[in-house]
């Protein structure tokens, strides 16, 4: 049994380390998309342009502004002269942001009346323009305190596991998971699609391999690849960009082998709906993309509402996604990282015998 | 160029396309699902954030700063009055932060000082992190206006700031959302169906059976182009309906700019899929580039949910080349502000040419003769 097992494996390695355009095509996607995403998902809001639209030409006014120059979030100011072209600052997206001074504001600030200063938004990106415009509202509120007094700061802020709330923390042991599933979907998915296309199906159901052989034969590979693709990843996090690892690695892979089985059994269930590899491709693609989107990673799952997070108690990313950060970054310990491996097992209990089943339906 | 060729040609992929399921799958299927998953799953509007709450005292201040945490629309409050109380959940995950009250509060405030409340977070989500720190101060600061004993020693303010947004005022992160929505679906058709289909000719060796026609390359990309350009089209009139229709987005520009630049587009992405396919000549390898070389693009360096801005230099020059951040820009302009000629025209412009190159590569590329 042993040795039909390990001919199988060792067949499915070969063939997807076949040539070396398929090497190239499983090693370096994940890597290069590592990279891309950890450097671009990023919600800070950084080099921010910004429009001064400026009625007064007082000493206050130009003090202001110049908080505004020597501000390192506003990098690019453009001086507007009327209502005109600050519509048109706004409208064609030239910057997300415009400031206007009213043209008694230097006056009456230093007689010390109420003065209203106005910020203008882009709502069409409705989250950079509120940081930015938190971001504004502060270097405002800096400039009225008296010189020599300190700023008030009534909150006392710790923030655990991430002092500096770096994003890439939050996105690189999060990348593991996705990144990963990915693979595992879609390999073992083509793996079976490839053998129907080319009609070589026929020759495993003919063969002595039993339903369970098959289905581990079919799953180890994706395993093995799938640990590599981990190790490479750890590797890069926290050699490249300095992610501290404080968990224990042995409970990492040790969830990742139970996670990425799961994966593999909904990549075999695909499979055994599909019968070309585009079937194949484009059914990975409607499962994994409400995977990711549901697991937590693009939002928190709080935020969803409530059928939405009913829904993805199914998705075994996002119980993933709480170990990998938890192991990661806050040494999570063994029996919170079990209680989220539970549904996990729950799940790739459920698809490992769909697929076992669909396989066997076919050797009868 | 024999226009009966072509014709056949298409004649065969629509019989291809109309009996494959995946085809209608990829075209009606997976656009509605994800307008569904972009209107609700993803959601830039935070929620109620579940957080703790350890009050160390028993004065007046403090409990009603308490009340003032417990009774607001940002936070989901548990109460404790042990400090370690909330630390295991913490790393579980079970709440996103921990605000602590801490003792001697209320005596501090009746001597005149501000005693600082503490605020730990969950710093693994940077995102909810922030929104804790900001919200927590909100609070505080409504809090302490109430309170007159506070009032001397806060400094007021003279300047107020009238904050207004222009396009979207209530803040809908779906009205982005959706339009972006719709560049993922063009992609989608575009790119990753039309890369599979000419893969699967080469990979089957149907391609050699046309090679040995009379079939010149024109005639062969124009047979391709066709069909999946008409079912793009439908596919984006039934997403636009629903996106207007179900989901209420506003729709401020015209159908013709809409129309004009998803044109454009997608030719731009039909162009890329036959070109990657072209090279790849195998279906796995064709997927995998795709993925990588339009749709992550067109997900995460589009400045669609992402900021460009905010992104190192290289990334910030490689957007340049990608299609998809001038179509975002058209779209989301188009549905939320109207036809803005200073967007429209240059980035139409943009996404002519790139097509016009990936196509031009793509007829030198396609091979006449086999190896």
């Amino acid at each position: 049994m042993w040795n039909r097992i390990r001919t199988l494996i060792v067949k499915e390695l070969r063939i997807l380390m076949r040539d070396k355009k398929t090497r190239v095509i499983i090693i370096a996607p994940p890597i290069l998309q590592l990279l891309i995403f950890t450097y671009a998902c990023t919600l800070e809001v950084k080099n921010i342009s910004i429009g001064i639209l400026n009625y007064d030409t007082g000493y206050e006014s130009r003090e202001l502004v110049d908080r505004f120059k020597y501000s390192p979030y506003f990098t690019r100011i453009t001086f507007l002269k009327n209502l005109d072209e600050q519509r048109d600052f706004l409208d064609s997206q030239k910057g997300i942001i415009t400031l206007t001074i009213p043209n008694d504001f230097s006056r009456r600030y230093e007689n010390g009346e109420p003065v209203k200063v106005q910020l203008l938004t882009d709502g069409r990106k409705s989250s950079s323009s509120q940081i930015a415009s938190g971001y504004a509202s502060s270097i405002i509120s800096d400039f009225q305190r008296p010189e020599g007094a300190d700023a008030i700061e009534p909150l006392r802020i710790r923030n655990w596991f991430n002092p500096n709330l770096d994003y890439r923390y939050f996105t690189l042991p999060s990348l593991v998971g996705i990144l990963c599933m990915i693979m595992g979907i879609m390999i073992p998915a083509l793996s079976i699609a490839r053998e129907r296309e080319f009609n070589t199906y026929d020759q495993i159901l003919v063969s002595p391999l039993s339903t369970i052989e098959l289905l581990i034969g079919k799953t180890v590979p994706s395993l093995i690849i799938a640990l590599l693709q981990v190790t490479i990843m750890i590797g890069i996090a926290v050699f490249v960009f300095g992610i501290p690892f404080i968990g224990n690695l042995f409970l990492l892979y040790f969830s990742v082998i139970i996670f990425m089985t799961s994966i593999i059994g909904i990549g075999l269930f695909i499979s055994s709906l599909c019968r070309t590899q585009q079937q194949a491709i484009l059914g990975v693609f409607a499962v994994a993309v409400p995977l990711v989107l549901l697991s937590g990673y693009a939002t928190p799952v709080e935020n969803m509402p409530r059928y939405f997070q009913y829904l993805s108690t199914l998705d075994p990313l996002r119980f993933f996604l709480v170990i990998s950060r938890g192991i990661f970054l806050k040494s999570m310990s063994f029996s919170a990282v079990v209680g989220n491996l539970i549904p996990i097992i729950c799940i790739a209990f459920f698809t490992l015998n769909f697929a076992g089943w669909f396989f066997k339906k076919k050797l009868d | 160029m024999k226009i009966s060729h072509v014709a056949a040609l298409v004649q065969k992929e629509y019989y291809q396309i109309i009996r494959d399921p995946s085809s209608i799958l990829i075209a009606f299927v997976l656009p509605i699902m994800l307008i569904i998953l972009f209107a609700y799953a993803i959601s830039m509007d935070i929620s109620k954030i579940k957080v703790g709450l350890i009050l160390e005292d028993g004065s007046n201040y403090a409990q009603t700063l308490a009340g003032a945490y417990i009774n607001n629309q940002y936070f989901d409050v548990k109460v404790a009055r042990a400090r370690h109380a909330f630390e295991e959940d913490l790393i579980a995950g079970n709440i996103r932060g921990i605000i602590i009250i801490p003792r001697d509060f209320g005596r501090d405030i009746e001597q005149g000082q501000i005693k600082p409340i503490e605020i730990i977070t969950d710093g693994t989500e940077p995102n909810t992190a922030n929104f804790i720190q900001n919200y927590a101060l909100a609070i505080w600061s409504a809090w302490s206006n109430q309170q007159a004993v506070l009032s001397g020693i806060q400094p007021s303010g003279r300047i107020s700031v009238e904050g207004r947004i222009w396009y979207n005022p209530e803040l809908e992160s779906r009205y982005f959302l959706l339009p972006g929505a719709l560049a993922l679906i063009m992609t989608l058709i575009g790119s990753l169906l039309t890369g599979l289909v000419v893969s699967r000719e080469w990979e089957r060796g149907t391609m050699e059976a046309l090679l040995s026609s009379t079939i010149t390359r024109g005639e062969f990309l124009l047979g391709k182009l066709i069909p999946y350009f008409f079912l793009g089209v439908i596919s984006i009139v039934i997403s636009t309906c629903v996106i207007i229709g179900v989901f209420q987005t506003p729709f401020r520009g015209s159908l013709v700019a809409l129309g004009a630049c998803s044109t454009v587009f997608l030719f731009t992405a039909l162009g890329m899929g036959l070109l990657i396919s072209t090279l790849a000549k195998d279906q796995f390898v064709a997927c995998q580039i795709t993925f990588i070389s339009s749709f992550m693009p067109t997900f995460l360096l589009s400045g669609f949910i992402f900021e460009i801005n905010s992104m190192p230099l290289i990334l910030r020059l490689i957007t340049y080349i990608i299609p998809a951040k001038y179509l975002i820009a058209c779209l989301q302009s188009i549905f939320m502000v109207g036809d803005v000629m200073n967007i429209l025209i240059p980035n139409i412009c943009y996404m002519g040419v790139v097509a016009v190159i990936f196509l031009t590569l793509t007829l030198i590329k396609t091979q006449t003769r086999l190896e």
